[in-house]
């Protein structure tokens, strides 16, 4: 197969093709770092730490660091996918009614959400903190997974709502037409035909609560439930300078996202250029 | 004139029939609705509230909780930390608004303009990856890197025969090298957004700029970056509300040191709420509502100051 550049392509692009080449090095230099000190043991690290070293210690390492955080890992696929789910349904589910349907209040809904965009995450984030705590749901799942279901909604249902607008008329009037139930027309016809949107608005939402960081810190301080983003901080904060243990612990933490997006490539670049979400 | 009043009358009674009878109509919409605005009002809108009411108070969580006017605001705007802070991050964001801000757009246009599709596909792919890479992970691995003994940048420098620095813990160098570990700038999604931009621009455009003979940078500057307008001005108020309110990086990293030459504003609310982790401060939940609301409005501003020299834009846009 022709992966590499032809001549003439390389005459004409050589530019481009260096600059994306730099740039692609760069950016991957601290990743390579990780890997390659993953396979190092103390030993190894002290006389050699950037280079590569042989032999490697993948089995020790990686066992090690799997026993640190799989039950960290464990926590955050399931607070993350929870949330995600629930939140796509409902946000989907109101930017279909107000995308559709004119009633009373619609107006007065659709400036409420708008007036949310200026509301920053700083701003609320001692009171939420606050209402957890009344609420009596400091370490709990709950204590993520609520805040999270509501914090990509506004975002959600503006993208959904402009997905929506565009879908042809045709189809959702042929099904009214044929006697098809509102919900019905939601579940069966529009969700099917977003599919692309699903998938970038859910990679978008699954990366942002991966990574989340400062809420489970403020909410969490049960080891039991725990989050990914805790365990590595406090692997990486123990002071034991097990380097190698350590970025074994990072590049198995990167790992599930990375597979979902190799997986999802094609759907989300479709979703993120489809024009919904529009900037 | 009473029979005017009675017409009045019946014609406003039917008006609110036919308002409630609509809302009876609409009842399962409303019903399928409720819940996705529960979350809203019940994490957003009334946490929103909360924090205005909250900054009149000294509040601890346990047992103070003390109506102090506005005396928090008169505290925080005259104390010196966060006159540091607030310098910090001007310096945070006016570096924001050079490399980082024009390196996705470059970046965009060097794999929009390669003849070759697939080879587009494989670019835009490479460089979307580290952005699917947890930013704690990369932070921890820069914070190997920046570490004092067997770190790769001290290590670099050694064998450069350069003199071994401290890095994080230096007040000198710990802004850089914060900024640096987003080297080299060109980011994934925002990339993404621009590659779309270009992707949209008609294909007529290019090949009338073609057929002119206009040159890649002269069609880059008199046609690409007219049409991207747009989501750069976006790009600057996300960066501009990020470097505001954002804090997550120092908190890791350096925790506002040394010497708070790295603090900034949303980490200087955070350590009001729930401590410093050199020293165990009072908790005042009511002090860091202050700040947020001092912030808040601080992005408000440079929002609708943004919105303002947008539309004028736009004006001289159709003209």
């Amino acid at each position: 197969m022709n992966i590499l550049p032809t001549w003439k392509e390389l005459r004409s692009d050589w530019m481009l093709y260096l600059f994306l080449f730099i740039v692609t090095i760069i950016t991957f230099a601290p990743l390579l770092l990780m890997v390659n000190i993953s396979t190092k043991n103390s030993a190894q690290f002290a006389v050699n730490p950037l280079g590569v070293t042989f032999p490697f210690h993948l089995k020790t390492n990686y066992a090690f660091a799997f026993k640190l955080i799989w039950r960290p890992a464990l926590n955050t696929i399931f607070v993350s996918i929870t949330s995600v789910a629930i939140g796509i349904f409902l946000s989907s589910m109101a930017a279909y009614i107000l995308a559709v349907f004119d009633f009373p209040g619609r107006e007065l809904i659709f400036w409420g959400l708008t007036v949310l965009l200026m509301v920053p995450a700083i701003l609320t984030l001692v009171p939420r903190y606050l209402i957890i705590v009344d609420l009596k749901l400091i370490n709990t799942y709950w204590a993520l997974i609520l805040p999270y279901i509501a914090q990509r909604q506004v975002f959600n249902i503006f993208v959904f709502r402009t997905f929506f607008r565009n879908l042809p008329k045709e189809v959702l009037e042929a099904a009214r037409i044929e006697g098809a139930s509102n919900f019905r027309i939601y579940w069966s016809i529009v969700m099917p035909m977003s599919k692309p949107i699903i998938a970038t608005l859910a990679l978008l939402g699954l990366l942002v609560l991966w990574n989340d960081f400062v809420w489970p810190l403020v909410t969490l301080d049960n080891p039991e439930l725990r989050t990914l983003t805790l365990a590595l901080y406090q692997l990486a904060s123990a002071g034991s300078a097990q380097w190698g243990i350590m970025m074994a612990g990072y590049v198995l933490a990167s790992l599930p996202l990375l597979i979902l997006f190799i997986i999802f490539t094609k759907p989300f670049v479709e979703g993120m250029t489809s024009g919904a979400i529009k900037l | 004139m009473s029979a005017k009043a009675t017409a009045h009358s019946t014609q406003k009674r039917s008006d609110q029939k036919s308002l409630l009878s609509r809302i009876w109509r609409a009842r399962y919409l409303y019903l399928f609705l409720t819940p996705s605005l529960a979350f809203l009002i019940i994490f957003v809108y009334w946490p929103a509230a909360l924090a205005f009411y909250r900054s009149f108070f000294i509040f601890d969580g346990y047992s103070i909780n003390r109506f102090v006017g506005l005396n928090q605001f008169k505290f925080i705007l005259t104390d010196p930390e966060f006159h540091i802070s607030l310098k910090n991050m001007a310096i945070f964001l006016a570096f924001e608004m050079t490399l980082p801000l024009f390196g996705p757009i470059i970046a965009a246009e060097a794999i929009y303009n390669l003849h070759n599709r697939r080879h587009q596909a494989f670019w835009r792919f490479m460089l979307i990856v580290p952005a699917i890479i947890p930013a704690l992970v990369l932070l921890l691995v820069w914070q190997y890197i920046y570490h004092p003994i067997g770190g790769a940048a001290n290590i670099i420098l050694e064998a450069l025969g350069l003199p071994p620095q401290t890095w994080l813990a230096d007040p000198v160098l710990v802004k850089p090298a914060l900024m640096f570990t987003h080297v080299p700038w060109v980011g994934g999604v925002w990339m993404l957004v621009y590659l779309a931009g270009l992707l949209g621009i008609p294909p007529e455009i290019i090949d009338a700029s073609i057929v002119d003979g206009a040159s890649r940078l002269r069609r880059f500057f008199s046609i690409d970056l007219p049409l991207l307008w747009g989501q750069i001005k976006l790009t600057m108020i996300l960066i501009i509300i990020y470097q505001i309110q954002g804090f997550f990086g120092i908190l890791v990293l350096t925790d506002g040191g040394p010497a708070n030459a790295s603090l900034v504003p949303g980490l200087y609310l955070y350590h009001q709420a729930f401590g410093a982790r050199a020293s165990e401060a009072i908790k005042d939940f009511g002090k860091a509502s202050a700040v947020g609301v001092i912030l808040f409005i601080m992005i408000l501003i440079l929002s609708f100051m943004l919105e303002r020299f947008k539309r004028s834009d736009d004006k001289g846009f159709s003209q």
